[in-house]
């Protein structure tokens, strides 16, 4: 499945490309682990709303994040097609709700570029940076901005 | 080896190591009980011993089948109670089972083991017991010869005389371990264990010798002898043993003669056995033939190893077999039948979605693949879930190692030490159940080596001689807490703060701003325990940063309280992510939630009708009235708020989120579509509420789950309530760590996940401590609480007036009986009835207290009751009736002669009839004192203690014991009783106590009394009100000398005047 593992080669990288709205946006595939329908989602209430709940992961209670609401772009559509990317954190499985999943892409870490500006402003702190495919931009998630706690967020909400 | 034998040891030594697990407990149990036998537990050691024996002896394990035999012989003795369990014998028989587990552990060097010294105590033992004439034949075998037997049978003459004593057939059977055993799909040891539930295995051998035929080929067939002794009769025994009846001899009849013409012969061997213990014998019923096809059980060469040879280091041998024990013990798990089944289950449907699989992929049908997948998913996570429960295990298995440990040092340390072990059954995960051996066993030994004091010493500090150490298990607020509490000196906080100065492990400032508590925690900083000298001054202390280091790799939490020269108490709290938990599943919502049961106090549905009764609003918040309480109100909806945003698989929706604040901790409910956010005031909370209609529309029963956080009480109004379920825990990830009001996270049986509230958390969101109407629930709770110590006191009543209802005590009523008016006959101004033929005197209240005439249209009645020795007649009217009642009892407003008081009993003031002051004053001449008084002298000495904390009874007794002529010192509870008794230890002579009171109860304080040598003779009357038999054994073995019923006046005084007789003579 992986024909350039990014571990084996340092300067490809394998990205799986997903949508939320309009924007595409790209994670390393080395940092995913699986990728799985829409199940039982049980809310947490209370939580901060980024976080859509808890589901069951093969007996494995997987925190499930709205990637739309955490990266301020609005609440996840969710439908048909709408996936869970599954990662791996510390030993716990952290779920992101995305509107649809896209193709997996090889590309050069080289072609990788940073954000422009107005990228910057508003969801800066999770892009690593941003690579063109022949279609359209695709802004590469840094996993760890993403995944890491709210501090301070709830004060900002 | 043989894979078979091979297979049969393994099986033998799992079986008879789990048979010897719980043998230390057991044995203690027995030694408890002294002379008064428990049969069943001694017949439980007994069986292990005899299975042990069994075992072994078919696999040829010899010394190990010697020494079980021996233990078993001297567990018949007790049995048969020729042998009264002491120390000496507990000790005899936990060395030999000791051996006995060491060499079972290690089973393949079993056989050059040294068992001298065991067999030797144990016939030593064995011998000092017996009768002059039994003693020889310890060491003897009787030898049966049975008529279509090639060899010779032989049983220990111990064995023949247990089965004439029972009345038990001896048998000799004959099995083939190929035909009767394999083909029949069991083994050598399930067929034992078949037979020991029916009788004894006397002697096992397989028998080459029996076969002898030409017809039959050899190696088909491999014969085994077994001696059974039973009390089944020959014409049943054969179902049993399942044998053909041709390969069933009876060998013994204990009726007459033996059926087979035996020559008995006895043979005498040394009564000292050799040290390779094979008796002769049993030699002879086992010659050694070689046949080289059949894989059996052949009893290797008895090899004897003189014991200089033995290795010379034990200490290293018993190192080594110890770690063998335990890796023995490891190696296998008991696991429920049930649980075996759902594992069952789950594999067939493994396998049932694995054919749907292929089916789909074969097919390359889309949709069929997605259900499969997913049905697999959800059998695999129930599979590991089931997988995992496997693993739990009660924490008894560690527990039950302590008794020995305890006693071990108590009898080195010349302590007497009672453990005290509560919680056995709770279960952890298996990893958590072993880690958490060493920690315990270090704060036991800790406990008991340094914490409890010497019985002189306790003595002298006024304490009881017999130390106590408790250790306990139990689920609280979602945690397995697990303490050890001992009584003894307790810790000294400012030695272990100077030790932790001078070691520089802490600065001066710093150990100023520090309280005790904290001083007392300082034991756990890592290289302070490990100086000597606080092992010295402190006497504790020792590797509890040790132990600290184990519980923290566990994920555990200790705790340390402690109080210089009461007691230390350690607390370990075990989160419960590897614990299943029993938890009551509740929905709200539509969504389910679990709580631990452990939190659950109770379920209650309240009526529509009924809510308005039952439910209030003080202040701002809603309290309930369950029966003398009154418990806050937390609405579970509030606290979810509204719905948040979730995927509906079952609509394809996303649910809005209507969520305002996450600062608006109480999520006010909303009416309808009404999104508006933002907190609302209190004010327009409570509103809100009372606008709420829901109280009076039909279907608004109220579904309250009662909770307790271990502090408080509180009412969760739920939506309804599912069922109990165990459920295994599972943590929630980190980005809800900040929620307290989860304790985790738990998958459900259909695979959904329901997260499980935490009692405390959701109490602390709901701010329920600070509310005011609260408040005022946790003050009224607290005099609910302080309720139990006042009296309950039960009463009859009875109607004097219509209006003027009395009361009697019940306890001292003797009869009732319904009258009429004409029996009544009045002479001398005295009333009188006949009654069984005598004259009973009749009073009323009319006599003596200003109340009114008896009314006796409605009916009468006399109470018949026992004033200084005679019978007496209260009148009364109907209707009677009888109540417990806990009310005050006002001695001034109603108080006058014949009646001590009031009390409102269902809102009704109720006269309280002092019947001995009714009598005394209808029937002055009654009241002279039937025996003699003590001389005048003696008489100002006698001086009784009285402790009671009700004020009526306080003065009603001292009444009753001063109009007998002693002087009353009064005490309001235990404590003040304590402060007088000290003062004036000289001229209190008795005491007389009730038991609940406030500070130091009766108990306590008889306790405190006995432990003083001044008082160890001090007679302590017991006072109550409604004495259960429980009450009185607590009592007894606080040290309390009588009990008497608190308005029992004749019995308590004579029980006071024998018990002071007694003491003056």
């Amino acid at each position: 499945m992986i024909e350039n593992d990014s571990r084996d080669n340092e300067q490809q990288m394998l990205v799986s490309t997903f949508f939320l709205g309009e924007a595409a946006f790209g994670l390393d595939t080395a940092y995913i682990q699986e990728v799985v329908r829409v199940a039982d989602i049980t809310p947490v209430h209370r939580a901060p709303s980024y976080l859509l709940g808890v589901m069951n992961l093969r007996g494995r209670i997987a925190t499930v994040i709205d990637l739309g609401l955490k990266l301020e772009l609005g609440r996840t559509e969710i439908r048909e097609n709408s996936r869970i990317l599954i990662l791996e954190c510390e030993g716990e499985q952290i779920g992101l709700m995305v509107e649809y999943v896209a193709d997996a892409i090889s590309i050069d870490r080289a072609d990788i570029k940073p954000s422009p500006e107005n990228v910057r402003r508003v969801q800066g702190r999770y892009v690593k940076g941003v690579f063109e495919t022949e279609e359209r931009l695709i802004a590469l998630l840094d996993t760890s901005a993403v995944l890491a706690m709210e501090d301070g967020q709830e004060a900002t909400w | 080896m043989s894979g078979f034998e091979d297979d049969l040891q393994k099986e033998f030594v799992a079986e008879a190591l789990e048979h010897l697990a719980n043998i230390e407990a057991d044995l203690l149990t027995i030694e408890e009980g002294g002379a008064n036998i428990d049969e069943e537990l001694v017949n439980k050691v007994f069986r292990a011993a005899h299975s042990i024996k069994g075992g072994s002896s078919f696999l040829g394990l010899n010394k190990i089948k010697d020494l079980a035999h021996k233990a078993e012989t001297v567990l018949d003795m007790v049995r048969s109670r020729q042998i009264t369990p002491n120390p000496e014998t507990t000790n005899i028989l936990l060395g030999a089972f000791d051996k006995l587990r060491e060499m079972i552990a290690n089973a393949a060097e079993s056989e050059n083991a040294d068992i001298l010294e065991h067999v030797e105590s144990l016939n030593r033992l064995a011998t000092s017991y017996l009768a002059a004439g039994q003693k020889e034949s310890l060491g003897t075998t009787a030898v049966f010869l049975p008529e279509h037997e090639s060899a010779p049978v032989s049983i220990p003459e111990t064995d023949l005389q247990r089965a004439k004593r029972t009345g038990q057939f001896i048998y000799s059977v004959q099995y083939d371990l190929i035909h009767d055993i394999e083909r029949k799909n069991k083994n050598v040891l399930s067929v034992f264990n078949e037979l020991y539930d029916s009788g004894e295995i006397l002697d096992c051998a397989l028998d080459f010798e029996a076969v002898g035929g030409l017809d039959e080929d050899i190696s088909n067939k491999i014969p085994l002898r077994l001696v059974f002794a039973t009390i089944l009769d020959p014409d049943v025994v054969g179902t049993l043993l399942d044998v053909e009846a041709e390969n069933i001899t009876l060998i013994f009849d204990p009726n007459g003669a033996p059926e087979s013409p035996a020559q008995t012969a006895v043979s005498q061997i040394d009564p000292a056995p050799s040290p390779a213990g094979a008796p002769r014998v049993e030699a002879l019923a086992r010659p050694r033939v070689e046949v080289s096809a059949p894989p059996v059980a052949q009893a290797p060469p008895t090899t004897f190893v003189p014991p200089a040879a033995l290795p010379a280091n034990d200490k290293q041998e018993a190192a080594s077999t110890n770690k063998a024990v335990a890796s023995a013990a490891e190696s296998t798990l008991r696991v429920g039948v049930d649980l075996l089944e759902s594992l069952m289950n789950l594999a067939g449907e493994l396998v049932l979605s694995r054919n749907q699989l292929r089916e789909a992929v074969a097919k390359k049908d889309h949709r069929a693949l997605e259900v499969t997948s997913q049905r697999i998913n959800l059998v695999t996570s129930e599979l590991q879930d089931a997988i995992m429960q496997t693993r739990m295990q009660p924490i008894g298995n560690v527990f039950g190692k302590f008794p020995r440990v305890v006693r071990d040092i108590a009898h080195a340390t010349n302590k007497e030490i009672n453990l005290d072990i509560r919680g056995k059954e709770v279960e952890l995960d298996k990893s958590l159940v072993e880690g958490l051996s060493d920690p315990l066993t270090h704060m036991i030994r800790n406990a008991a080596d340094h914490g409890i004091e010497p019985r002189a010493e306790r003595i002298r500090a006024g304490k009881n001689g017999l130390g106590t150490i408790r250790l306990e298990a139990r689920h609280e607020a979602g945690l397995v807490v697990v303490e050890v509490a001992d009584d003894g000196k307790g810790l000294d906080p400012r030695k272990i703060a100077d030790t932790a100065l001078k070691k520089g492990l802490i600065t001066q400032d710093k150990l100023q701003r520090m309280s005790d508590k904290d001083k007392i925690g300082l034991a756990f900083l890592p290289g302070l325990s490990t100086a000597e000298q606080v092992t010295d001054l402190s006497g504790r202390g020792v590797g509890m940063d040790v132990v600290k280091t184990n519980l923290d790799r566990l994920g555990g939490k200790i705790e340390i309280e402690s109080e210089l020269g009461s007691g230390t108490l350690l607390r370990i709290k075990l989160p419960l992510t590897l614990a299943i938990i029993p938890s009551l599943v509740l929905t709200a919502r539509g969504q389910r939630f679990a709580i631990p049961q452990i939190n659950v106090v109770e379920l209650l549905r309240i009526r529509a009708e009924q809510v308005k009764k039952r439910i209030e609003v003080v202040g701002d918040a809603e309290v309930l009235k369950l029966r003398d309480e009154i418990v806050p109100l937390v609405r579970f909806v509030d606290f979810l708020g509204v719905p948040r945003s979730y995927f509906d698989p079952s609509t394809g929706q996303n649910e809005m989120c209507r969520r305002t604040s996450l600062a608006d901790r109480r999520s006010p409910r909303y009416e309808g579509g009404d999104d508006a956010g933002g907190p609302q005031t209190a004010n327009a909370w409570s509103d809100r509420r009372r606008k709420d209609d829901r109280r009076s529309s039909a279907e608004s029963d109220i579904e309250i789950v009662v909770l307790t956080t271990g502090i408080m009480k509180y009412g969760l109004v739920v939506d309804s309530f599912q069922n109990t379920e165990e459920i295994v825990v599972k943590p929630l990830g980190r980005h809800f760590k900040g929620l307290q009001e989860y304790a985790g996270a738990t998958i459900m049986g259909d695979g959904k996940v329901a997260l499980i509230l935490d009692v405390n958390g959701l109490a602390a969101l709901a701010d329920l401590r600070s509310l005011s109407g609260s408040s005022r629930a946790m003050q009224l709770q607290t005099e609910a609480e302080n309720e139990h110590l006042k009296d309950l006191l039960a009463l009859l009543l009875f109607q004097n007036a219509p209006d003027e209802v009395c009361a009697v005590p019940l306890d001292m009523v003797l009869r009732i009986e319904r009258i009429g008016g004409d029996q009544i006959e009045t002479a001398g101004g005295r009333r009188t009835m006949q009654y069984r033929g005598v004259s009973l005197p009749l009073v009323t209240l009319s006599d003596v207290s200003r109340v009114k005439q008896i009314d006796e249209k409605s009916g009468l009645v006399v109470i018949v009751s026992n004033v200084h020795g005679s019978e007496v007649g209260l009148l009364g009217a109907m209707p009677v009736d009888v109540v417990e009642s806990k009310s005050a009892i006002d001695q001034s407003i109603h108080r006058q002669p014949g009646i001590a008081g009031s009390m409102i009993i269902r809102d009704t003031t109720v006269l309280l009839t002092d019947i001995y002051e009714l009598v005394s004053a209808v029937y002055p001449e009654w009241g002279v004192p039937r025996a003699a008084m003590p001389t005048a002298e003696k008489q100002v000495a006698l001086t009784v203690l009285l402790a009671e904390d009700s004020d009526f009874f306080r003065t009603q007794v001292k009444r009753f014991i001063e109009e007998e002529g002693f002087s009353v010192l009064t005490a309001p509870d235990g404590e003040a009783a304590w402060e007088v008794l000290d003062k004036y230890a000289d001229i209190v002579r008795a005491v007389v106590t009730d038991i609940e009171m406030p500070r130091l109860s009766g108990l306590g304080l008889t306790r405190r009394i006995r432990s003083d040598p001044r008082f160890s003779s001090m007679p302590v009357i017991g006072l109550t009100s409604l004495a259960g038999d429980q009450d009185i054994a607590a009592g007894q073995a606080a040290g309390i000398t009588d009990y008497q019923i608190k308005l029992d006046r004749d019995k308590l005084i004579e029980s006071l005047r024998d018990l002071l007789q007694a003491r003056l003579a």
